[in-house]
């Protein structure tokens, strides 16, 4: 089956009429659905019933997505694949109590923050190397040391802000910034992933940076 | 804040975001990557492609956007030659661009920077698009550079004050009519630089056929007009390297969603001839109470059925990351009409799409439905005014 996905820069830049009355596409992206695998929800039963199905319906439908993220953060092809078992396992000892309403998202945080804590442990950390590749500094530009958010309430109104700055932003921009700060890829996968050179992947990294931070102080942070 | 705790806090980013690329990030990247070599080696031919590309877009631009005006195009086949560029990166690629005196208009972004490639005629309406990324149809890769799409629209000229020109010099190797519904088609082959195909032409307005050469700036057609709201135009242009040409096949697949899309496009417009929308773009659906009211198109999600402030049913479709299509006035008695949202306890998750013609409702009592059309921005807005969670997740429970 085809779905035709719309691009937003329509609403960006057509007039109000226009707007309302029509959504054109203004760049048609075809592509096509995924083979068929087990529903989000069967996997979750399984993980609810004790069925060791689980993890093997698990590791078909979210193991190629669970290993990039754990190479983006470890750059190593062992460590991301016992990362990545490990993670099932996690989510084996997690669910239930738990029951996660979008199972990939669920694994893929599980991944980062299993990866991330491997990363630190290991020699490359204590090297000075991993966080700063991950963008940690990067976002220096986005932030000051002396802002603070306390309490929940203020870190929802923040990443409600990012949120938000984000949907407002270009497909490139949006998808880069995720790429880079959610999915920890690195500057050469942003390149490749939309066909550009690494220098045009940082300047546009660079710029939504600047752009975040001046949309932040926008909203009141006063960052 | 240290940026790690940034870092942290950006991990709760809107589920939509993360999930936007799931699909992408867990496909080897070798198939999304373009070969770096392939970059390199014929780096001159792609980016001038490229260049043609965008400078042809802007070439049609302001010939659209100025009907009567078509004097001041220089001679394309003097500046507009893929094969007189000697060099497109860079400050070079610019300057080149510079030369090209579109002036009377405002081009956002330079020739190099796929971060931002919109023309603006004055009026600020959009009538350009030009996307460097794109998925194709074959073999669902994404992300090479060589292939660009750009449509034009506009929802207020008619189709006597354009005309569609060639983007440079070259042999026709295909001219025809596609279909009744997307009109002829148009293949120029650029000198083996690139080729450009021009899609929904009027077929009665092609003046060229296959083996003929073309120089760069010639009229050859004339759009084919379908109404929406207007006198509109949309002529689908599509530029690609030399590294995969555009054969005949390529409108047969175009046609298959291009042909879809103008359906869907028409079909939107008779429903607009049939009743003005009011203000608020509301389309009222004239029926009487009890009749099926089907999904306008797929649908990524439901993600709200539900009584709004006046106690009638209204359902609410997430059509993508951005629009959401509001139906109101439904029956709340239809007994599955509540059962659309997914419910967690249950054991439903999302994703909850639903297809076109799909039922989305009835009609209810006061025989007085309508849809609209809101995008993410102004459905918060809306959702807020009817108390609606703006995020699925914040109606089948929070992510934890």
């Amino acid at each position: 089956m085809l779905y035709i996905k719309i691009e937003r820069e329509i609403f960006e830049c057509a007039d109000p009429t226009f707007q309302k009355y029509l959504f054109f596409p203004l760049s048609l992206i075809i592509y096509r659905k995924g083979d068929v695998k087990m529903d989000d929800s069967e996997i979750i039963a399984l993980f609810l019933a004790r069925d060791e199905k689980a993890i093997s319906a698990s590791s078909e439908k979210f193991g190629a997505y669970c290993k990039t993220i754990a190479r983006n953060i470890l750059k190593n092809e062992e460590e991301a694949e016992d990362c990545v078992n490990a993670v099932y396992l996690k989510a084996w000892e997690s669910i239930p109590p738990k029951n996660p309403p979008v199972l990939s998202s669920y694994l893929g945080k599980l991944t980062k923050h299993h990866a991330l804590n491997l990363l630190k442990s290991s020699t490359r950390a204590k090297r000075g190397g991993g966080a700063a590749e991950l963008g940690f500094e990067e976002l220096e530009e986005c932030i000051s040391d002396k802002f603070s958010v306390e309490g929940e309430l203020e870190r929802k109104e923040l990443i409600d802000a990012v949120n938000r700055f984000l949907f407002k932003c270009s497909d490139i921009k949006r998808k880069a910034f995720v790429l880079r700060y959610w999915y920890c890829a690195d500057i050469s996968y942003i390149a490749n992933y939309f066909g550009i050179t690494e220098n045009n992947a940082m300047v546009i990294l660079s710029r939504i940076r600047k752009k975040l931070k001046e949309y932040l102080i926008k909203e009141g942070f006063s960052i | 804040m240290r940026s790690e705790e940034f870092f942290n806090i950006l991990d709760d980013m809107d589920e939509r975001l993360v999930s936007e690329i799931y699909e992408d990030v867990q496909r080897p990247q070798k198939l999304a990557a373009v070969p770096r070599d392939r970059k390199r080696l014929p780096g001159l031919l792609l980016s001038g492609a490229a260049c043609v590309a965008v400078i042809a877009a802007a070439a049609v631009l302001v010939r659209f956007a100025l009907p009567g005006r078509t004097a001041w195009l220089a001679p394309a086949s003097a500046n507009n030659s893929g094969s007189d560029i000697s060099e497109c990166s860079g400050d070079a690629c610019r300057d080149w661009f510079a030369k090209l005196h579109f002036t009377p208009y405002k081009t956002v972004g330079s020739v190099n920077d796929p971060d931002e490639k919109f023309a603006y005629t004055p009026e600020q309406s959009c009538i350009v698009n030009y996307s460097r990324s794109y998925k194709s149809v074959e073999d669902n890769k994404s992300g090479t550079a060589d292939n660009s799409t750009v449509i034009f629209a506009d929802s207020h000229w008619s189709s006597g004050d354009f005309e569609i020109i060639a983007a440079d010099n070259g042999t026709v190797i295909f001219a025809g009519k596609i279909s009744d519904e997307y009109g002829s088609g148009v293949i120029i082959d650029h000198n083996g630089m690139a080729y450009t195909a021009y899609g929904s032409l009027d077929p009665d307005s092609v003046t060229v056929s296959e083996g003929d050469t073309i120089q760069g700036g010639d009229v050859f057609a004339k759009p084919k007009v379908f109404g929406c709201g207007g006198n509109s135009v949309i002529t689908i242009l599509e530029f690609k390297s030399s590294a995969s040409p555009i054969t005949e096949d390529y409108f047969k697949e175009s046609c298959e969603d291009g042909c879809e899309f103008i359906r869907f496009l028409k079909n939107r417009y008779d429903e607009v001839v049939q009743g003005p929308p009011d203000s608020y773009g509301m389309h009222r659906i004239t029926a009487d109470a009890g009749s099926e009211i089907k999904a306008l198109a797929d649908a990524n999600e439901v993600i709200y059925t539900g009584t709004d402030s006046d106690g009638s049913g209204m359902a609410v479709v997430r059509y993508n990351m951005y629009i959401y299509i509001v139906y109101k006035g439904l029956d709340t008695s239809f007994p599955d009409f509540t059962a659309r949202v997914p419910d967690p306890i249950k054991g439903e998750f999302l994703p909850n799409e639903i297809s076109k013609g799909e039922t989305i409702g009835y009609v209810g009592d006061s025989g007085d439905a309508y849809w609209f059309v809101l995008d993410v921005h102004e459905f918060e807005a809306f959702a807020k005014e009817n108390n609606i969670a703006t995020h699925p997740l914040d109606i089948v429970g929070k992510h934890e």
